[in-house]
């Protein structure tokens, strides 16, 4: 194995550097003690990394997130984590969540923000900027006066330089240290497509130091160039690229599946108590190695079917036009040898 | 003899909320209530209204009501699709927003709403609403929930702060606020000076006696109190057919999804007697 990767490096060591199994990017990228961000407003959620998480059992995150589900949930619920830049939790029930039980089980710090301020914070780091301007709504609220582990950091207010008499409130920018977005398709350089309700995607995945890309499909790179507006990470910024199909499970990605509202039923149910909750974490995550083997366990256990319902019928979307007039300046200007052996501004070097 | 009609709680919450949009509104949805609120508008008195998600989808017809603020099933019919900072920044904070939803969990006289923390529990938080709240000029906000407070636990929210001007002397726009409060069992306004909410219509079958004793402070009620308009057969049609899970109520939503779960769970067991 070693041999055979160190040929692999040899030829092209930035390339296939970067494609692994989301075990190994978990691991290589995420420790005990980071600070994680979730790139994704409910859908589509990288669960299949952070279902990875959980197993590694990774302990004392810091996870900011604009806009949670069931994926804050299970980290919270599973003792991962130690700290929570919160905006919202969906609550599907009145009942006892998981996600409470665990708030109170390992003593979670939770500052809350709003689903576009925790999105600022995110969109300062990814722009490189210190802070973002917030809205004064937050100021007139308890989400400015109650705060948590950011204290006073959490927003400022100071006076506006620009409108004199104005106040200017800010939050600071969050720079975590990875990141996990899943999107439609990658290619093997890391440059991740996505399209649909962008969310806070593209934000949440360039904030982070280390981005771990989770997509559906591995294209080639000319298909990523075919329609190049739709990159929202470039292939530079990429670390890790995994290829995990039904990635996002059971939450919906526009184009492949829709939400799976009977499996999420199943998980809301078996989330309402701990011992049935814990049944659920080790059939589905605990019981199984990864993705793909959480996938066959759902085909195993409701059929093929199952899976059928929830596939999207897709219609492609209209072709754009790029292109251009394919001429050189050259041919455009009718530049001849002749023309350009001719320039005025020649100098005459000594060569050995 | 009047004709007798049956009709959900949901049902005339959604069509009030309806009603209050204009044609032209840029209007802001999530999903439930507001969702098809904006949906029938659009069907109804309302065509050229836009509506727009959080997630960034800009006049939408989706084919089913969404199942959360952000389902894809949204980008069907979509004008744009742009993303979450986008919106709020280019439409929302910049004051293009004409009418938003909200919903309290607790809300007060002031039309404050929190959303964050009950007996210490942290229940949900802002998601939306705090900017919709301070920068959308006619807010709706359903507590069919909630309820009416005194003083809320936590404002995740602003309405009106303590009344009069001080929202605006806080340095929110003017020309925004709540407009509209749709209760379980009434509809309320805020008074044009002191922004103190007061009861524009009752639902039917419910008196402004059982209102108030809802209400803990001195409720004042409209001169022109009226009953709640029910909602028209052609509303009801529309709203039932497209969105039936939202329009006939939560008991029958849970059973419909009751119903599909076993039928999930009955093809599992086949499947392993099968076997």
């Amino acid at each position: 194995m070693v041999i055979r990767r160190e040929v692999i490096l040899l030829v092209e060591p930035e390339i296939h550097d970067k494609i692994m199994p989301m075990a190994e990017a978990i691991k290589k990228f995420v420790q005990d003690g980071s600070s994680l961000g979730i790139a994704s407003v409910g859908e589509p959620s990288p669960m299949s990394a952070i279902h990875e998480v959980v197993r590694q059992k990774k302990r004392n995150l810091t996870v900011i997130q604009a806009g949670s589900s069931m994926d804050i949930e299970t980290l919270v619920a599973t003792g991962c984590v130690k700290r929570f830049i919160s905006s919202y939790v969906y609550r599907v029930t009145r009942g006892e969540r998981a996600y409470d039980r665990g708030l109170k089980k390992y003593n979670v710090e939770v500052e809350d923000y709003t689903n576009y301020t925790a999105a600022a914070m995110l969109m300062a780091s990814a722009m490189g900027l210190s802070c973002f301007p917030a809205p004064m709504s937050l100021v007139c609220s308890d989400i400015y006066r109650q705060r948590s582990f950011l204290g006073e950091n959490k927003i400022k207010l100071i006076d506006n330089p620009f409108r004199l008499g104005e106040k200017l409130a800010l939050v600071p920018a969050f720079n975590p240290d990875v990141s996990v977005v899943h999107v439609q398709r990658v290619d093997k350089f890391g440059n991740a497509q996505a399209w649909g309700p962008l969310t806070n995607m593209k934000w949440g995945a360039l904030a982070a130091r280390k981005i771990i890309v989770s997509a559906e499909e591995l294209v080639d790179h000319d298909v990523v160039k075919l329609s190049p507006n739709n990159t929202i990470i470039p292939g530079f910024r990429t670390s890790a690229i995994c290829i995990e199909p039904f990635g996002g499970h059971p939450s919906g990605l526009t184009g492949y599946y829709e939400v799976d509202f009977a499996f999420g039923m199943v998980y809301v149910m078996s989330s309402l108590a701990e011992e049935t909750y814990q049944d659920w974490l080790n059939e589905w995550i605990f019981g199984v190695a990864n993705r793909a083997e959480y996938i066959e366990h759902y085909i195993e256990k409701y059929g093929y079917n199952a899976l059928e319902r929830i596939k999207v019928q897709y219609y492609p979307s209209s072709t754009v036009k790029l292109g251009g007039t394919f001429k050189s300046y050259t041919e455009a200007f009718g530049i001849t040898q002749e023309m350009m052996e001719q320039a005025p501004e020649f100098l005459e070097v000594e060569v050995e | 003899m009047p004709k007798k009609i049956k009709v959900t709680l949901d049902e005339i919450m959604c069509v009030r909320a309806a009603r209050e949009i204009k044609d032209g509104d840029v209007v802001f949805i999530g999903h439930g209530h507001p969702l098809l609120s904006g949906y029938l508008a659009k069907k109804m008195h309302a065509p050229n209204c836009v509506l727009v998600t959080e997630g960034g989808i800009v006049d939408p017809d989706p084919y089913r009501p969404l199942q959360h603020p952000n389902d894809f099933c949204s980008t069907r019919g979509a004008s744009m699709c742009i993303d979450l900072p986008e919106t709020f920044t280019t439409i929302l904070l910049s004051g293009y927003i004409d009418v938003a939803f909200l919903a309290g969990v607790e809300i007060d006289k002031y039309g404050n709403i929190n959303t964050s923390y009950l007996g210490g529990l942290h229940i949900a938080g802002s998601g939306g609403q705090n900017e919709n709240g301070g920068y959308a000029k006619r807010t709706i906000i359903s507590v069919r929930g909630g309820h009416f407070t005194e003083k809320c636990e936590y404002i995740t929210t602003p309405g009106y702060l303590d009344g009069y001007d001080s929202r605006y002397k806080a340095g929110l726009p003017p020309g925004t606020g709540p407009a509209l409060v749709i209760g379980a069992k009434g509809v309320f306004r805020f008074d044009e000076v002191t922004k103190e909410m007061y009861l524009e219509s009752y639902h039917p079958g419910v008196t402004i006696e059982e209102i108030k004793k809802e209400i803990p402070w001195d409720l004042k009620v409209s001169p022109k109190v009226v009953q709640t308009p029910v909602p028209t057969e052609k509303e009801l049609k529309i709203m039932r057919e497209w969105a039936p899970t939202v329009a006939l109520g939560k008991h029958f939503f849970q059973s419909v999804m009751m119903n599909y779960l076993q039928s999930f769970v009955a093809e599992t067991q086949a499947r392993r007697q099968k076997k």
